[in-house]
């Protein structure tokens, strides 16, 4: 079986023509078509905005790598998610000197407010917690955390306590734990 | 293969060894005798310096080296036993059980593995760890065939480019990164490839299980038989592990002519007579009863009516001999099922030295699956692969380009000027291919079953006389035109509705001995590598048997087999 029998074999694909025939002409232009998977799996979740397994196989498929390998690349990077993140994202940062500064005791703390593990979503959809995989470069201020790219910083004592409180608020959580 | 480049003199452990220039410190080192530990070094793959385990003291360095990494160079004086370089050693051994369970009382590999070995001769024997092990999932079916034990995974990578460099089916993939780094697949899939059983032999923990081996016997407990598999008509180099006489596993064994070291999971797993039901013992009309009797019925059903021998394109040369005098004797017909012969010219080293390889519909990586393998070596190399034909090709990862028919393959690769040299071809209408181009490579249809290349110029079997005598365990075509039928076969006989009128039972080919010719031609022996039900006769015994009810005088290769049981 080669490639083009591959496409034509998985019949009901998880992605629109449109993005179909963007990753097709984005693979293209490599010498070698396995270049291409991660300009295709970022395509790809512009428009499924994670990328679950059926469409990290799909990609895979129409790039001509094994699904294994799709999913080496997805998994790698952070970047390219395999659960839906919810509409608010908080990311942690864990690298050095936040996790000198008590990253770790943030990231329980937000996880207990929030009743969920990091890395997960609430069951309503509202936040996603997330431990970092890289340094925002704002050590000075550590221990800090990105809400939907705003910088949180210096998350200590009362700014603390005022942070947690917005995001149980942001989870629809107010009220419950406290 | 590379061109022989310049000695150079190295000093390893005081042991002075010349080598070519640009071999891994690693091989120099074994050519000078000094064991270095390793763990993701394979001499059949590309190194990568991932597990640490070969660090080694090279005077002049700042640091210590990856032995599997470095290469040699002129003057270089390595100490793998110094103070420095056991140190070294010994961190990387203590940090990699700082998280592998000490399970290994009920682990697979114990006994045979390179992580226990190393530990007693490099490690440092106790651990300073006070902290609890890493908790990670066990024992998760990977695939039918192999399970995958996350907590002894030390990530060293071996499996994962098996499938990549080896394969070429990149089935297996390293998920996630840095510390929660694991072997897998994409979730809720399979490993699915037709070698993934390599990936067992390689991992050096216990990691990668067989699940049709897993918890049956102990490595110092089994009985080691060279053998032949007799899946297909590559005729791959294996060894036959057994447990009190009783079949286990079954791993390849390294032979460069034909199977370099590698087993495809049909032979490995699906060729053992394991969970498959034996003919135990010989039956007249379903009744059963001594060989004695079931002999001389049978030879009474043999003289009575016109006669048919109908042989399986898998049984001993052996037998074939016998069956031929038998039907020679008896004037009956004789037949090869299913016909599945064929002969090629040169062989499959000329195909691994191939610059041009064309595959005229043949889809060797389900038909001949080592073999693929052996032509992805030729590309490795340098080579290139053409497919001709719609049918499926197991090695599309890996061709060049696919025509619809033989005429487009010649106007579309000649038109520049020949082809590479040597060029291979394999499949129906091979010769005439072969001759148009000249190839200097392996040139045929090659049979694919296990002694198929000994049935060349044998017909197909018609099974149309009215007493059939099939030798071997096919799942032979119900004809109801036979008013008789003598089996000799291994396995119990499925369909009521075709039962024979007489079997004998047969010794599985793992448990008997006899030769098979593979696809190029080379004769191999089997070797008995476990106990075959007591009232089971090797194949080429079994006919001779027969014919001497028969009152025909067995040949005289016959009595040299019947001295080697």
């Amino acid at each position: 079986m080669n490639v083009q029998d591959q496409e034509a074999a998985g019949s009901a694909s998880p992605l629109s023509a449109a993005v179909e025939e963007r990753i097709r002409a984005e693979v293209g232009r490599y010498p070698q078509r396995r270049t291409g998977l991660l300009p295709a799996l970022k395509i790809a979740q512009e428009e499924t905005h994670f990328l679950p397994p059926p469409v990290i196989a799909r990609v895979a498929d129409m790039v001509g790598v094994s699904h294994a390998s799709a999913n080496e690349l997805v998994t790698f990077y952070s970047m390219l998610r395999t659960k839906p993140l919810g509409t608010t994202v908080v990311e942690v940062c864990a690298q050095l000197p936040c996790a000198l500064r008590g990253a770790d005791e943030l990231l329980g703390l937000l996880a207990a407010a929030l009743e969920i593990e990091p890395g997960d979503t609430t069951p309503n959809g509202a936040v996603t917690l997330l431990r970092s995989h890289e340094c925002f470069g704002a050590c000075n201020r550590a221990p800090m955390c990105v809400v939907n790219d705003e910088y949180r910083e210096n998350l200590r004592g009362k700014a603390l306590e005022a942070f947690l409180a917005e995001v149980e608020t942001a989870a629809g959580l107010e009220g419950q734990t406290s | 293969m590379a061109e022989a480049l310049p000695p150079v003199t190295v000093i390893i452990d005081g042991q002075e060894v010349r080598v070519p220039k640009g071999t891994l410190l690693i091989e120099a080192a074994k050519k000078a005798g000094v064991e270095i530990p390793v763990f993701c070094y394979h001499p059949k793959m590309k190194p990568v310096g991932a597990c640490r385990m070969c660090l080694v003291d090279i005077q002049k360095m700042p640091r210590l080296q990856t032995a599997c990494t470095t290469p040699v160079s002129e003057g270089m004086i390595v100490h793998t036993r110094n103070d420095r370089a056991t140190a070294g050693q010994k961190a990387v051994l203590e940090l990699m059980l700082a998280n592998h369970p000490l399970d290994c009382p009920i682990c697979d590999k114990g006994g045979e593995c390179p992580l226990q070995d190393n530990t007693f001769k490099f490690g440092l024997g106790v651990s300073r760890f006070t902290e609890p092990k890493r908790k990670l999932a066990k024992a998760i079916p990977l695939s039918e065939r192999i399970v995958l034990d996350r907590e002894r995974c030390i990530m060293c990578y071996r499996c994962v480019r098996f499938q990549d460099e080896i394969a070429g089916d990149q089935a297996l993939a390293a998920m996630d990164r840095a510390g929660t780094s694991q072997i897998g697949v994409l979730d809720g899939e399979t490993f699915d490839s037709p070698f993934s059983g390599n990936t067992i032999d390689l991992c050096p923990v216990g990691a990668l299980l067989s699940r049709q081996y897993r918890f049956r016997a102990r490595p110092w407990d089994l009985q080691r038989t060279p053998s032949i598999c007799a899946g297909c008509a590559v005729g791959c180099n294996v060894e036959l592990h057994a447990r009190d006489r009783a079949l286990q596993r079954m791993v390849p064994r390294e032979n460069m002519a034909i199977n370099n070291e590698w087993l495809c999971d049909f032979g490995r797993f699906d060729t053992l007579p394991l969970g498959i039901e034996r003919l135990r013992e010989p039956a007249v009309d379903g009744q059963p009863t001594s060989w004695a009797e079931a002999l001389e019925s049978a030879a009474e059903l043999l003289r009575s009516g016109p006669t048919e021998v109908i042989v399986s394109p898998s049984i001993t040369n052996e037998a074939l001999n016998a069956a031929t005098t038998i039907a020679r004797e008896l004037k009956a017909g004789l037949g090869v099922w299913p016909a599945t012969t064929g002969q090629v010219r040169r062989t499959i080293q000329d195909l691994v030295t191939s610059k041009t390889i064309i595959l005229l519909g043949l889809d060797v990586w389900r038909a001949l699956p080592v073999l693929a393998l052996r032509v992805r070596e030729a590309l490795k190399a340098g080579g290139k692969l053409y497919f001709v034909g719609a049918g499926a090709n197991g090695l599309w990862r890996d061709t060049s380009a696919t025509f619809a028919t033989v005429e487009e393959l010649v106007q579309a690769l000649t038109h520049d000027g020949a082809l590479p040299q040597p060029i291979s071809i394999l499949g129906w209408g091979a010769d005439a291919l072969g001759d148009e181009l000249a190839a200097e490579g392996m040139v045929g249809s090659p049979a694919t079953a296990a002694n198929g290349a000994a049935m060349t110029g044998l017909p197909k079997a018609t099974f149309e006389a009215p007493v059939q005598l099939l030798v071997g365990n096919e799942d032979w075509p119900l004809r109801s035109s036979a008013s008789a039928r003598i089996q000799l076969r291994w396995s119990a006989a499925g369909d009521a509705a075709d039962r024979p009128s007489i079997v004998l039972p047969l010794a599985h080919p793992y448990e008997q001995t006899g030769s098979l010719i593979n696809l190029e031609g080379t004769v191999q022996q089997l070797h008995p590598g476990a106990a075959a039900p007591a009232a089971a006769h090797p194949d080429w015994l079994a006919l001779a048997e027969l014919a001497e009810a028969l009152h025909i005088s067995a040949a005289p290769d016959m009595e040299t087999n019947a001295a080697l049981a």
